[in-house]
């Protein structure tokens, strides 16, 4: 039997609750679910699991979501695409800070996180 | 000289009166061969304070412009005439120099002011004296006939009610938390009281004989944004010349700190029985306070707010993903999780329109402007929004693409809440009508229903902050009756205005515009164009 590649996604959020949530609805949709809890630790995962998409919430502690964005750019030269996922009112300008490819509110329609998620993922 | 109507007086450095005018001899009232030749320092001049203190020898006119070598000008003190009249003389004073520069004496001249100053204490005062003259006639009256001593002392009690009148209003003007100033016709300053002489960290003493809009102007008073203000827009230089001025905010700088303050400012005018301005009133209460409070009430709800958005992400995730993942699901269950779901989506709206009153309070709400075509999004929002009705029907009637330049979500967020009110007031269903219009200056937009209307009585309210018309109605549909006051205030961010029709019981039409030129029409200029 053939193995299924999942495609990999990072989702960045200080919420533990929140990251369960969207790792369990992730998985069902088929992909493989990473989570980290701040900047930091997103940049470790970056370096340990290649995701191929990055699902970025901004105000965490530690280090927020531009920091992680600038670290990324500055170590990567071609880091997976972000998808800025927030619950600010000025989403559109965060994403435009971060150069994320997309963006998605919280709380979200779980058919607007997917298809926003698929059509973002690299070929 | 001679003839100049503003009494003059030279007087030598050792106070010899060295020459007077016809007007300066007029107002000091002595004859003028006992003026002349008169020393400025003599005691039957009787000259004091306002208060009758002796007034100080070194704050003289005379001594003060000898000393400093330098004009005064605005010195206040009382001075005795022949006939027993004390007047009270505001004196402006300038060195008299001989031809090679040495001060030899002093030029003054003179206004009688003597009824420009109704302050208490003279008031005071001449109730006192009317209470000792009743009370004099009164004993002497004694063996008068009663008729006479009746009168007397109905006069006595009408003076004794008049004083106990002004003990009351002067305790009533001392007490009030609001700074009072109340100034005479020219503007200078006759009462202050204790609240605004602490507001302006001056005592009485050093505000009397002030003009109001220096007092002003020395506290740097601007608009609350910091924009200067001209003496003729000052609120008191306004009620001087007749107009009533309420509850302006500006913003003073006081005290050694100069810290700012806050202050919210009536002024009125005080007209005589013939209409003619006596003077003003001014009262200014402190809301640096106030100010303070709703930024930090502004700020507490938008943190509040954006806290609630992650749990209701949470429950909603959850609800949607039983949803998705359980097709079997009993009819009970599935109901359940949508009314979670339908739960959620509530909150957050509330939460944002929470968010929204925050931000336009905190004066912190940007449109992002951008080009699109109205006519292209009506047709949009209509197809979002057509779907939650079967008793409508919507329809777009406009007369061409309109191209705006605008908020493109904002003007959204006003489009569905015309048509989701249009739906939900008209519960017997019907058409709804959107429809756009190129006049003149303006764009306008219009949503249409034939349902219940506002009553009359509700209409002044109907854009204010949580005013609800339909409140504890049949039609009350709960909600924070925010909706109409958001859409108007992204109007005006948009440099347009909102306003509406309506009858009770026929329906009401909803309008707003957005001026023209922030807009390209396609073929606005030319007539019949081909419109493809």
């Amino acid at each position: 039997m053939e193995q299924i590649v999942r495609s990999k996604v990072l989702i960045v959020d200080d919420n533990d609750e929140l990251r369960a949530l969207v790792a369990m609805l992730l998985d069902v949709e088929g992909f493989e679910a990473v989570t980290a809890g701040n900047g930091k630790e997103a940049l470790e995962a970056c370096a340990l699991f290649h995701p191929d998409l990055i699902l970025l919430d901004m105000r965490m502690p530690v280090m927020n979501g531009w920091e992680f964005a600038r670290a990324l750019r500055d170590r990567d030269e071609d880091p997976p695409p972000i998808v800025v996922f927030t619950a600010a009112e000025d989403c559109a300008r965060r994403a435009a800070e971060v150069q994320a490819v997309g963006m998605i509110g919280k709380p979200f329609e779980i058919e607007g996180l997917v298809t926003i998620i698929r059509r973002h993922l690299p070929p | 000289m001679d003839s100049s109507p503003v009494p003059l007086l030279v007087v030598q450095a050792d106070g010899r009166f060295l020459y007077l005018n016809a007007a300066a001899t007029s107002v000091l009232g002595h004859p003028a061969e006992r003026l002349k030749g008169a020393t400025y320092f003599d005691p039957a001049w009787r000259m004091s304070t306002w208060d009758d203190e002796p007034f100080p020898h070194e704050a003289l006119p005379l001594i003060r412009v000898l000393r400093k070598g330098e004009a005064v000008y605005h010195v206040e003190h009382t001075f005795l005439r022949a006939d027993c009249r004390q007047v009270l003389l505001s004196v402006d004073a300038a060195p008299l120099r001989n031809p090679e520069g040495k001060m030899i004496g002093a030029v003054l001249s003179f206004t009688d002011v003597s009824d420009r100053i109704q302050s208490r204490v003279h008031m005071q005062k001449r109730l006192h004296q009317q209470q000792e003259l009743l009370e004099l006639l009164q004993r002497r009256a004694v063996d008068s006939d009663a008729e006479q001593k009746t009168h007397l002392h109905r006069m006595q009690l009408l003076s004794e009610l008049a004083h106990r009148r002004i003990e009351q209003l002067e305790a009533i003007f001392d007490h009030m938390p609001d700074g009072a100033f109340v100034c005479d016709a020219e503007g200078w300053l006759t009462l202050v009281n204790r609240s605004g002489q602490l507001l302006f960290g001056r005592s009485f003493e050093e505000l009397q004989g002030k003009q109001i809009s220096a007092l002003f102007e020395q506290v740097e008073a601007c608009t609350i944004d910091g924009v200067a203000l001209s003496l003729e827009q000052l609120p008191p230089t306004r009620a001087l010349s007749g107009e009533a001025v309420n509850f302006e905010d500006l913003r003073m700088r006081v005290g050694s700190s100069a810290m700012h303050r806050y202050v919210r400012i009536s002024a009125f005018p005080l007209l005589d029985s013939v209409g003619k301005s006596t003077g003003a009133i001014i009262i200014v209460r402190d809301i640096s306070d106030e100010l303070d409070f709703e930024r930090l009430k502004g700020e507490f709800i938008q943190v509040a707010a954006h806290e609630l958005k992650t749990p209701v992400a949470i429950m909603k995730g959850y609800a949607q993903s039983l949803l998705r993942s359980a097709p079997n699901l009993d009819t009970a269950a599935r109901r359940a999780l949508q009314s979670i779901n339908r739960g959620a989506d509530r909150i957050d709206r509330i939460v944002m329109d929470l968010l929204d009153i925050s931000q336009f309070e905190l004066g912190r709400f940007k449109l992002r402007h951008e080009r699109f075509d109205l006519a292209l999004l009506a047709e949009e929002v209509i197809a979002q929004v057509q779907p939650r009705t079967g008793l409508h029907s919507i329809s777009a009637v406009s007369k061409s693409p309109f191209l705006l330049n605008g908020d493109k979500e904002r003007i959204t967020q006003v489009l569905r809440n015309l048509l989701e009110n249009a739906i939900k007031y008209s519960p017997g269903g019907g058409g709804i009508v959107l429809s756009m219009e190129l006049l003149i200056n303006d764009a306008v937009v219009s949503v249409l229903d034939m349902g219940i209307g506002i009553p009359l009585d509700q209409q002044p309210f109907i854009f204010q902050r949580f005013f609800r018309a339909h409140a504890d109605t049949r039609h009350d549909y709960g909600g924070l009756g925010v909706g109409l006051y958001i859409c108007d205030e992204i109007v005006r961010a948009h440099r347009g205005r909102m306003w509406f029709q309506s009858s009770e019981g026929q329906g009401s039409t909803f309008y707003f515009s957005l001026p023209a030129e922030e807009w390209y029409g396609a073929d606005r200029q030319v007539e019949g164009a081909d419109r493809r």
